[in-house]
């Protein structure tokens, strides 16, 4: 990870328990990342473009998406960021339990640099989230400004 | 029903033509019957006519020769020629044969009276002639002091004269009344003949109107059964464009339903992991605990960590496990359901042959042979087929009998516009009342030694509905079963329909 300047982990998770396993698991692969989480879109983008403390004003990050959320399609949110000006290089792993493939093929074409499906299976799913902590220790992650 | 409805209108037209014909038929048999009977009247009458008009003539020439006789006598009195004598023999001669070839013409009494008085006269007159000529100078010398018109014979020729214009006069009358009847009889034939020309025309008419009618009626009955067949058609077409959109609605909702079940299954199978995480370790510090201080060693906190715990979390993983099979089970489905079929020719005993090499191993494991028939090509969709035979050849390996070597046959057959696959095998066979069940969604049937959701015959099924055609089984316990499968032998998708 870039070692400059910490990345925070974006989460857009409406499941409480798959949050807290996501998180679980990826602070077992040894990411000590700041990962802030919200439940529903809305929040969620609020936070990306407008907080001041949000990766659009201040430092790089890279967002974990899940596509079922309340209040709107994860999809639409993908293309917001990869629209953006400023977020558009923001890496984007879709996580979620759809493995349609057409969904699939919707978010690469938007933009998603990776598409995970959630395993059932604990065993499976812990690994798939520890090697993706694996995966972010070893990536770069360009800030906004760049 | 329809047969019946046909059959009477069927009668009503035809007795409405029989009854015109027949008033046709009857009104030309007047006509003609008419026309004879007026015919021979006529020609009866112009027969009576030509008669009298004979009768006449008769009539005259007696008269002449009455006419002739008397003045050969005065003549033969004025002058005693030979000629006038021969000019009277002839004359009376004449007048007799005349006399009676009219007695045979004459028809009436009267008439044959007034002939009579005329033949009487006539003799009269011969005897005075007969004694003229025995005598003829006497009475050539009588001639000429005698008054003629006191003379007897001058009398009775000239009462022959008037019974002779009598008799004249009675034939013209008879020819009158001839002729009025004559013209009579025609003006009848011509009476009738024109009503019954005319009736005839007002059949003909009623005929050809009544076939117009029928003709119209056939037109309009044509049309409106066009427009109910349309009509028809739009509600079909409508009906299965329903049904299409009902079935996308139910594979979508199964799609969703199924999907949005796995979100809280990854949580119970994450967080059942992470508890027996925690046991584990809790585990870990009273197995240590208990070795350094046996005297804390409490048999219940240890038992419950030890044994029931991993129990129960067990129970819950495999449940858990098999609700996250069933939900990918439908999920399947769902997505063979949204996937759209492409027909194309399929050689279907390559197709079930490749099928039968695919599954060699779990044969020979089986100790079964297979054995494919002769089966028609079809037009359908391939992987959809390849599915359907699959799933039954490879649920005929499994369920085999253990009390004989298996064997499987494949065969087909083909209908008009169908081809039927039928998967024979001599296996353990299903219960009349698991008939219908075996096709249901994760229902199976017999000893539960095989693994399985209960999901292939399922599949087949919907794939055989999809494709257009039907499944079946034919099937008695320890004996065997056949599954019949039906497909259109030419597949037109229905979603390009809708």
């Amino acid at each position: 990870m870039n070692s400059q300047q910490s990345v925070s982990i974006v989460m857009i998770e409406d499941d409480a328990g798959h949050a807290r396993l996501i998180e679980k698991n990826i602070r077992r692969a040894g990411i000590s990342n700041d990962i802030a989480h919200f439940e529903d879109g809305t929040s969620a983008l609020e936070y990306l473009f407008n907080d001041p403390s949000g990766p659009a004003h201040n430092g790089p990050a890279l967002v974990l998406l899940d596509l079922n959320l309340p209040d709107m399609s994860g999809t639409s949110i993908l293309e917001k960021i990869k629209q953006d000006e400023t977020l558009h290089r923001t890496p984007v792993v879709v996580l979620t339990t759809t493995d349609d493939k057409v969904e699939i093929q919707r978010c690469y074409d938007l933009g998603c640099n990776v598409y995970i499906t959630k395993p059932v299976n604990y065993e499976s799913f812990a690994d798939a989230i520890r090697q993706l902590g694996l995966f972010l220790s070893v990536i770069q992650v360009p800030s906004a400004e760049d | 029903m329809t047969d019946s409805v046909r059959r009477r209108y069927e009668a009503i037209g035809r007795r409405r033509v029989l009854l015109l014909l027949g008033v046709g038929l009857a009104l030309l048999a007047t006509a003609l019957i008419t026309a004879f009977m007026t015919l021979g009247a006529i020609t009866e009458d112009t027969d009576a006519v030509e008669k009298t008009l004979e009768r006449q003539a008769s009539i005259d020439s007696l008269a002449t020769f009455s006419e002739q006789i008397a003045v050969g006598r005065r003549g033969f009195l004025l002058q005693p020629d030979p000629l006038f004598a021969r000019t009277v023999r002839e004359a009376s001669s004449d007048f007799e044969s005349e006399q009676a070839r009219l007695a045979d013409m004459l028809v009436s009494v009267e008439q044959r009276d007034r002939l009579e008085e005329i033949r009487e006269l006539n003799a009269e007159r011969t005897v005075m002639i007969d004694a003229m000529f025995a005598d003829p100078e006497a009475a050539v010398a009588d001639a000429d002091t005698m008054d003629f018109n006191t003379d007897g014979a001058v009398l009775i020729t000239q009462d022959i004269r008037e019974i002779a214009e009598e008799m004249s006069a009675a034939e013209s009358r008879t020819l009158v009344e001839r002729n009025r009847a004559q013209l009579d009889s025609l003006l009848l034939f011509y009476i009738v003949g024109g009503l019954s020309l005319m009736l005839l025309l007002g059949v003909l008419v009623t005929a050809v109107s009544i076939v117009l009618r029928y003709n119209r009626d056939l037109a309009a009955a044509q049309v409106s059964l066009r427009e109910a067949n349309t009509g028809l058609e739009t509600a079909v077409q409508s009906r299965t464009a329903e049904l299409i959109r009902a079935n996308e609605e139910i594979q979508r909702f199964a799609y969703i339903v199924s999907h949005d079940l796995r979100s809280p299954l990854v949580n119970v199978l994450g967080f059942t992991s992470e508890l027996d995480e925690a046991r584990k370790i809790i585990h870990a510090h009273l197995e240590e605990l208990y070795a350094n201080h046996p005297d804390l060693r409490d048999e219940e906190a240890w038992l419950a960590v030890d044994e029931d715990l991993p129990e129960a979390l067990g129970f819950i993983r495999t449940s858990t496990e098999k609700m996250d099979r069933l939900i990918n089970s439908i999920l399947e489905l769902s997505r063979q359901g949204r996937r759209k079929l492409q027909p194309e020719e399929l050689d279907m005993e390559e197709l079930v042959e490749d099928i039968v090499d695919s599954l060699y191993q779990r044969t020979e494991d089986a100790g079964a042979t297979i054995e494919v028939k002769s089966i028609p090509e079809l037009e359908s969709d391939r992987i959809a087929v390849e599915q359907i035979l699959q799933n039954l050849i490879e649920n005929a390996i499994k369920y085999l009998s253990p009390e004989r070597a298996g064997k499987i046959v494949v065969e087909g057959s083909k209908a008009v516009g169908t081809v039927r696959i039928d998967v024979i095998d001599n296996g353990r066979g299903i219960a009349p009342e698991d008939h219908e069940r075996i096709f249901e969604l994760f229902r199976r049937a017999g000893t539960q030694d095989q693994e399985g959701e209960g999901l292939g015959l399922a599949n087949v099924r919907a794939l055989a509905y999809r494709l257009g055609g039907t499944i079946e089984v034919d099937s008695e316990l320890g004996k065997g079963s056949r599954f019949r499968l039906s497909l259109p032998a030419k597949f037109i998708a229905q979603e390009a329909l809708a």
